[in-house]
């Protein structure tokens, strides 16, 4: 998740070391262990679904390079990203300029109130808006269904460094984006790359730390 | 011989006639015959827009019952189908918004169509501006849509002209297609080939869509509602038609007893119906010599004053006494008969000179029918009935008419006084007397016009109430004055006194506006100049938008848009029903939605001579109270023939108060009655009244014939009971229709025709001879 917060394992307090059952005690812990390691290797992609749709929300802040075949250079945008379960996403731009876009349910609102814009729009009028929106949203709420609605989906990596390689089957979303890769590690998002059908790429990163 | 020759001449009458209303009287059910001859402009445009107008044309249809993902595949499955099938111009369902030709055309032309363009747009600030609105919406999720677009239009032209399009684009899309705003109903809309008044097309379209829902639906719980003007002419002319029949079934079947029990004699039973149906016949034939066809609502209106004709039968079957031969009987009854059958045809025959095709009709098609009845019941009759009516001695002499007449006579100020009680009554009902909304004659119900208006709201479809007309020699005119008048309205929308209007020169700008727009756009030199210069104070590239100026120098050469331009495009459905000729004129329509002020808007339009206001219901209104007004003035002239024959007939006031009281005081009574219990008298109740007050004339005058016996009194209220009891019974039956014209006509003539007879029995002559 973009914003992991489950806890740790609780550890189990340590048995009691008696002579006679030392050796007894060798067994559980092998089981315990080999179990673990099995856990490890079943980090499939429903996993990761599951451990993202445990995430309730939170706010990180991200920043976002633009590199377009049209400006000069980057177009760097930084701010934060607030998300909330099951469908609320407001992407909030602080620099350079301040705009807010906020996803709730079907509506996507575009405010800039320096220049006093209001924008709401439908998401299922815009398909590919929605499926771009999508793109963030689905994993964020761990909703693999929504995900294959909208794009071939494929998944790679380990749990502490997994990735998801969204193509989009939208056929709007198809003539714009070429593809779309979210990276992360357990049920956090740390990265999410679009390329665009023109060579466009945007690449944003999720900062975790404070 | 001599005795078969009207026979035989009457047969090829008959045949004749039966060719002429069955092959060379088409029946139209063209409301232009209710125009006033002398019809305006707004009115002839009313029922060109009734006739043939978009709005007549929709078909609205809801899908509910189920899940949105069940609703949306339905509704996706049921517009494809639909798409495939020749009666319908279009199906919208959300799924279509703009082709791929739609859009381009916008894209070609956004310099002329973009209400944007201005000087300013193209100077080193409007550039400025523009080009940093663009590099914000590339930050954005939406920028994404406008990124193909912007080396070629970075001013936004494209998305400023689409916008135009966009205001009106419809109901909210869910999983694509179109939804009500709780997501219960899944919505698409349907234009059909044919107009409203098409029954059979119509009849066709809904079938199709039935046809499809049940073949997409599967076995899925979904309900189809369907509804607009075509559908609610098939369904009411189903209801009207399955009452109908069902109704005359049931009076036929009552009539029959009733005259099996009276006559015993089948023939009789059957020659009963030889009246009737010679004068619709002759009323038919009639029309349609005068008028070159007949339309429905004559047909129909017709038949119903016809039924004073099914008296004349029973009055001549009842008269017939044992060994008296039937040629005698009719002669004996004849005076009487032939003073009824004048008045009523002298009535009748005032309407011919209405200046409403549709009245006179009617006044024709009753005149000719009343006579013909009549000299069927004269001539023909005696020749074709058995020597022998077999009529009960026992029910003649057990009727002891004497008696009655004599202990009802008492009541004799009654009717008068109820005259005055019943004008009283109407006068303080504090309501009008005559209701002339048109929805009073709709025979849909009022759930469905419920429904209508919900499905209208939800689909934000115009329902082409309230429009304002602008006309003028040529379309670049209409246009112009579209455009002023849209400056009047704009103001109008912002304060609140209406919510939206529509108008084609939103979509196409007069070629004035055009030419403003064009020349607004700068030379390739000076742009190249602006451009670069402003260029090199933003993040875009310098040569980011040479397409611009490639697409700019063209545009300062495209040729203007016309009327025709949009062919080929979707636009076309949209600009053609609001823009077109109308003979030597141009017509634009601009309709109106969420009016809340008429008053404020007509006085913000009066100056214009060139703009009228519409509004349809308050027209149609109008034009039916102009007919009802018509048809209660030439009432008045017929009273005044009525009276002046029935002085030449019967020689004496004191008899003609004896026939006029009754039928008055029956007709206001009933009028009275009506007013309590409807607020108001619809034209089918006028009918009514209007057949009511025959019947009450016919009664009174046998009531008032003179009689040498008291058998043959007995005889005359044999008659008389026969008559008023077929009739009251005939449209008392109708009275329990669901359908509104039935039951208003059946229970406004089963009301009359029973006071009518009460009160013509409580004024009777006293016949000297029974003392």
């Amino acid at each position: 998740m973009i914003y992991g917060t489950t806890s740790d394992r609780p550890r189990r307090p340590a048995p009691p070391i008696r002579r006679i059952l030392q050796w007894l005690g060798i067994l559980p812990g092998l089981i315990f262990t080999a179990s673990l390691v099995s856990a490890a290797e079943r980090w499939d992609i429903d996993t990761l679904m599951a451990a993202l749709s445990r995430v309730e929300g939170g706010e990180r802040r991200f920043t976002e390079i633009k590199t377009m075949a049209l400006l000069k250079e980057p177009m760097r945008l930084s701010g934060t990203l607030s998300y909330r379960a099951p469908a609320f996403l407001e992407k909030r731009v602080l620099s350079p300029f301040e705009e807010r876009y906020t996803v709730d349910g079907d509506s996507l609102t575009i405010e800039n109130p320096g220049k006093g814009i209001k924008q709401t729009l439908s998401l299922a009028s815009q398909p590919a808006i929605w499926a771009f929106v999508e793109s963030i949203r689905a994993p964020l709420a761990g909703d693999i269904e929504t995900l294959n609605r909208f794009y071939k989906v494929s998944f790679g990596g380990s749990e502490r460094n997994w990735l998801l390689a969204l193509v989009p089957i939208e056929p709007d979303m198809a003539r714009l984006v070429r593809f779309v890769r979210v990276r992360g590690s357990g049920d956090r998002i740390d990265r999410v790359e679009i390329e665009e059908t023109g060579g466009d790429i945007s690449i944003m990163i999720i900062e975790h730390r404070p | 011989m001599r005795e078969r020759l009207p026979v035989f001449a009457w047969l090829v009458f008959m045949a004749a006639g039966a060719w002429v209303a069955l092959f060379r009287t088409p029946v139209s059910t063209d409301l232009t015959h209710f125009l006033p001859k002398k019809a305006g402009i707004a009115e002839q445009i009313l029922i060109e827009q009734l006739r043939h107008g978009v709005a007549s044309r929709l078909l609205l249809m809801a899908l509910e019952g189920s899940d949105e993902s069940d609703l949306a595949a339905i509704s996706r499955r049921l517009a494809e189908r639909l798409r495939q099938d020749d009666a319908f111009v279009r199906v919208d369902n959300g799924t279509q918004g703009l082709s791929a030709a739609d859009r381009n055309f916008l894209f070609e032309n956004r310099y002329l169509l973009s209400p944007k363009v201005t000087e300013q747009r193209f100077s080193p600030e409007g550039l400025r501006q523009a080009l940093d609105a663009r590099l914000a919406e590339l930050a954005s999720p939406a920028g994404l849509l406008g990124k193909e677009f912007l080396p070629r239009d970075p001013t936004g032209e494209f998305f400023e002209a689409l916008r135009v399009w966009m205001i009106s684009s419809g109901p909210s899309l869910r999983r694509g297609v179109w939804f009500s705003p709780d997501g219960r109903r899944a919505l698409l809309v349907t234009e059909t080939k044919e107009p409203a008044f098409d029954l059979d097309a119509q009849a066709k379209a809904v079938a199709s869509i039935r046809e499809s829902f049940a073949a997409v639906k599967g076995n899925r719980p979904v309900e189809l509602l369907l509804i607009g003007p075509g559908a609610f002419s098939v369904e009411a002319n189903a209801m009207i038609t399955e009452d109908a029949v069902r109704l005359s079934l049931l009076n036929s079947v009552a009539i029959t007893l009733l005259l099996a029990a009276v006559y015993r004699s089948l023939r009789a039973i059957l020659l009963g119906l030889v009246p009737l149906a010679t004068g619709a016949l002759a009323g038919t034939c009639a029309v349609s010599l005068w008028s070159g066809g007949i339309h429905g609502i004559t047909l129909g209106f017709g038949a119903t004053l016809l039924g004073v004709a099914a008296d004349y039968p029973n009055h001549l079957f009842t008269h017939v006494r044992r060994g008296e031969s039937s040629r005698r009987t009719v002669q004996l009854i004849w005076p009487t008969l032939r003073l009824g059958i004048l008045t009523n045809v002298a009535g009748f025959a005032a309407m011919l000179f209405s200046g409403f095709e549709g009245l006179s009709q009617l006044g024709v098609f009753a005149a000719a029918g009343l006579l013909a009845a009549g000299l069927t019941c004269r001539w023909i009759m005696p020749a074709l009935m058995p020597d022998h009516i077999n009529l009960s001695e026992r029910v003649v002499r057990g009727l002891h008419a004497d008696e009655l007449l004599d202990r009802l006579r008492r009541f004799r100020l009654v009717p008068p006084l109820l005259i005055l009680a019943a004008v009283a009554s109407i006068a303080g009902s504090g309501t009008p007397l005559w209701n002339d909304d048109i929805d009073a004659l709709s025979p849909v119900p009022e759930s469905r016009k419920a429904l209508d208006e919900a499905l209208r709201r939800d689909l934000g479809a115009p329902d082409l109430r309230q429009l304002i007309v602008v006309t003028g020699d040529t379309g670049e005119t209409v246009l112009r004055r579209s455009e002023r008048l849209r400056g009047i309205l704009q103001p109008l929308v912002d304060s609140g006194t209406m919510a939206r209007f529509d108008m084609a020169a939103l979509y196409l700008p007069s070629r004035e506006t055009q030419s403003l727009r064009r020349s607004a756009l700068p030379e390739t030199e000076t742009l190249r100049r602006t451009l670069d210069e402003t260029l090199r104070k933003t993040s875009f590239k310098p040569d980011a938008f040479e397409p611009f100026l490639a697409d700019v120098s063209r545009a300062k050469q495209a040729p203007l848009l016309t009327e025709t331009s949009f062919a080929g495009t979707s636009f076309r459905l949209k600009v053609e029903p609001l823009l077109f000729r109308h003979g030597e004129l141009w017509v634009a329509l601009v309709p109106l939605v969420g009016v809340t002020d008429p008053a404020a808007l007509q006085a913000a339009i009066a100056a214009d001579r060139s703009l009228i206001y519409l509004d349809l219901r308050e027209a149609s209104s109008r034009l039916l109270r102009d007919y009802r007004r018509e048809a209660v003035h030439l009432l008045g002239a017929s009273l005044i023939a009525i009276v002046i024959l029935l002085s030449l007939g019967l020689r004496s006031v004191s008899g003609m108060l004896r026939v006029l009281t009754p039928m008055a005081a029956a007709a206001f009574v009933t009028a009275a009655v009506l007013m309590r219990l409807h607020g108001g008298l619809s034209l089918y109740h006028l009918v009514s009244l209007l057949l009511v007050m025959g019947l009450g004339m016919d009664q009174a005058l046998f009531f008032n014939k003179p009689s040498r016996t008291p058998e043959e009194r007995n005889r005359t209220l044999l008659s008389l009971l026969i008559c008023s009891f077929s009739a009251v019974t005939a449209f008392g039956i109708l009275a329990t229709s669901k359908v509104g014209i039935l039951n208003a006509i059946g229970g406004t003539v089963a009301t009359g025709a029973a006071l009518a007879v009460l009160f013509a029995a409580m004024l009777a002559r006293r016949n000297s001879s029974s003392a």
